[in-house]
């Protein structure tokens, strides 16, 4: 099997899978190579991302990689998760093949588009 | 040989008419009739085809994404964009080839299986992707 048991159980168990009321950050990330999609919902308390919401479109590499994403940004502080990089996101699958590495950075990017959008809903409130 | 043809496209013929009525958005890619007897190629709509063939392989069933001549790549197959087939049906291309072991049952567990996985991976789609 090519795939980790870590990244085969979070695709068959996919994390936090749906859409989220009135989001207080929402942000996605595309893979142009095959149209990977995961888009992220975040509901933020002072400063810091209490429930986590992910849909995704794409192989199943990509599913697990946004459900182990959604796992990793929970409780973390929304600032820290605007720098989350894709080698995070794949050391929590265990490991990608080589061709399946843009799965991470789908995941990676659609959570730090989320918390870019987060904070730029609160500093328009200043 | 001609008996085992009609077999298997009984067979087949029962795998596509199962999944159509479980399976909603899902069409059979080809010539209804005028084609070959042992393969289906199915066209799950918004579904990338990879995460059907990992979802049926952990259930041991072996298919293929997209059409033979592109099995192994990430991108849609070709032949099917040359026939016009839209990328949001493309790229959710799975591919069943039936052989001499390939028994009803088989069928009717496959029919069971993709339904329960197509069903899984559209609970959790962005709404409007692909």
């Amino acid at each position: 099997m090519r795939y980790s048991p870590t990244l085969v159980d979070h695709f068959l168990n996919p994390r936090n899978a749906g859409m989220m009321r009135d989001p207080d950050g929402t942000g996605e990330s595309e893979y142009a190579g095959c149209g990977d999609l995961a888009r992220f919902f975040l509901r933020v308390r002072e400063g810091r991302a209490v429930e986590v919401r992910v849909q995704t479109y794409g192989c199943g590499p990509t599913i697990a990689a946004a459900s182990a994403a959604s796992e990793l940004a929970r409780g973390r502080a929304v600032a820290h998760l605007c720098d989350l990089e894709a080698d995070e996101v794949e050391a929590a699958l265990g490991g990608l093949p080589e061709d399946r590495k843009h799965a991470a950075a789908v995941a990676a990017g659609g959570l730090r588009a989320a918390a870019h959008d987060h904070l730029s809903r609160e500093s328009g409130r200043v | 040989m001609h008996a085992e043809a009609v077999r298997l496209t009984a067979l087949r013929n029962r795998l596509w008419e199962g999944v159509r009525s479980r399976v909603p958005e899902v069409r059979l890619s080809g010539h209804p009739t005028d084609r070959l007897p042992g393969t289906a190629s199915l066209l799950v709509r918004h579904v990338e085809s990879e995460s059907i063939v990992l979802g049926l392989d952990l259930k041991g069933i072996a298919v293929s994404a997209g059409s033979a001549c592109t099995a192994g790549s990430v991108e849609p197959s070709h032949v099917l964009v040359a026939m016009s087939v839209p990328l949001d049906w493309a790229m959710g291309a799975v591919r069943c080839s039936l052989g001499g072991s390939t028994t009803p049952e088989d069928i009717d567990y496959v029919i069971e299986c993709v339904d329960s996985v197509v069903k899984k991976l559209r609970e959790a789609l962005p709404v409007g992707a692909a």
